[in-house]
């Protein structure tokens, strides 16, 4: 059976396609490779922080301040008011042995 | 690198023109050569893989076959859109030579299939080692194409 397409002429001649195809090959490389590059270096970047992060706070020093105690009672449960370095109040309650 | 570029010009030289009218028998004259160079771009992207393939021809014409899909894919979707835009598609310059009726009826796989097996004489293993699917499936499509044209011919 004959081709019907064999009528079929490229505009384009075959040299010129060649070297369209070879300088868009080029291009879609050079394209890839920078992507994975970016995306290295991106992930070093990311490890570096991580590694190289600063180290956490130390806890603020001093010791707790006695504000106000109850000892004894008939009705109060005995507690303590303790003020922390930090600004905090801490309630410590003392419960019958 | 040197032997892959050389393979890879030879295998240019060999199938470019051939190619060109497979794709014109997929997709019409004026998108052929977009497809044939696209499918090219991606065969020199794998180039290092070329000596490797146990049939270079079939690897190729699988790579443009799903191109030339792509293409009719986005013609679809072009269609669509300037059906809803309201303006009419610009003509683009092609060689030619354009789809006749009885291509039309058949769909881009049938086209494929018929085009390799009848025009360039492949058997039904490698139209499917070509076209990614199994030659009993080839075998099928045949069958339907050709009742296709026959029904065709018959209404005409």
């Amino acid at each position: 059976m004959s081709d019907p397409f064999d009528a079929f002429a490229p505009t384009t001649p075959p040299e010129v396609m060649l070297a369209a195809v070879r300088r868009e090959a080029g291009r879609r490389r050079r394209q890839r490779r920078s992507v994975l590059a970016g995306l290295a270096s991106l992930a070093v970047a990311a490890v570096a922080l991580w590694v190289f992060r600063p180290a956490p706070a130390p806890p603020p020093a001093g010791d707790a301040v006695l504000v106000h105690a109850v000892t004894s009672g008939d009705r109060e449960v005995p507690y303590t008011l303790l003020a922390l370095p930090d600004g905090m109040i801490m309630v410590v309650v003392r419960t019958a042995p | 690198m040197g032997v892959e570029r050389e393979l890879f010009e030879l295998f240019f030289q060999r199938h470019h023109l051939a190619a060109c009218r497979f794709a014109c028998a997929i997709v019409g004259g004026a998108e052929a050569e977009d497809a044939v160079q696209e499918a090219f771009v991606r065969l020199h992207l794998r180039q290092r893989r070329l000596p490797a393939v146990e049939n270079p021809e079939a690897f190729f014409y699988r790579i443009l076959y799903n191109v030339c899909r792509t293409l009719l894919r986005r013609r679809r979707v072009r269609t669509v859109l300037v059906g809803w835009l309201g303006r009419p598609d610009p003509p683009r310059p092609g060689a030619g030579l354009e789809l006749s009726q009885a291509w039309r009826i058949l769909s881009p796989r049938e086209r494929a299939i018929f085009y390799l097996m009848d025009y360039r004489g492949w058997d039904a293993a490698a139209a499917a080692a070509a076209l990614g699917m199994r030659p009993a499936t080839v075998r099928v499509h045949r069958h339907r194409l050709r009742g296709k044209i026959v029904d065709w011919e018959a209404e005409s």
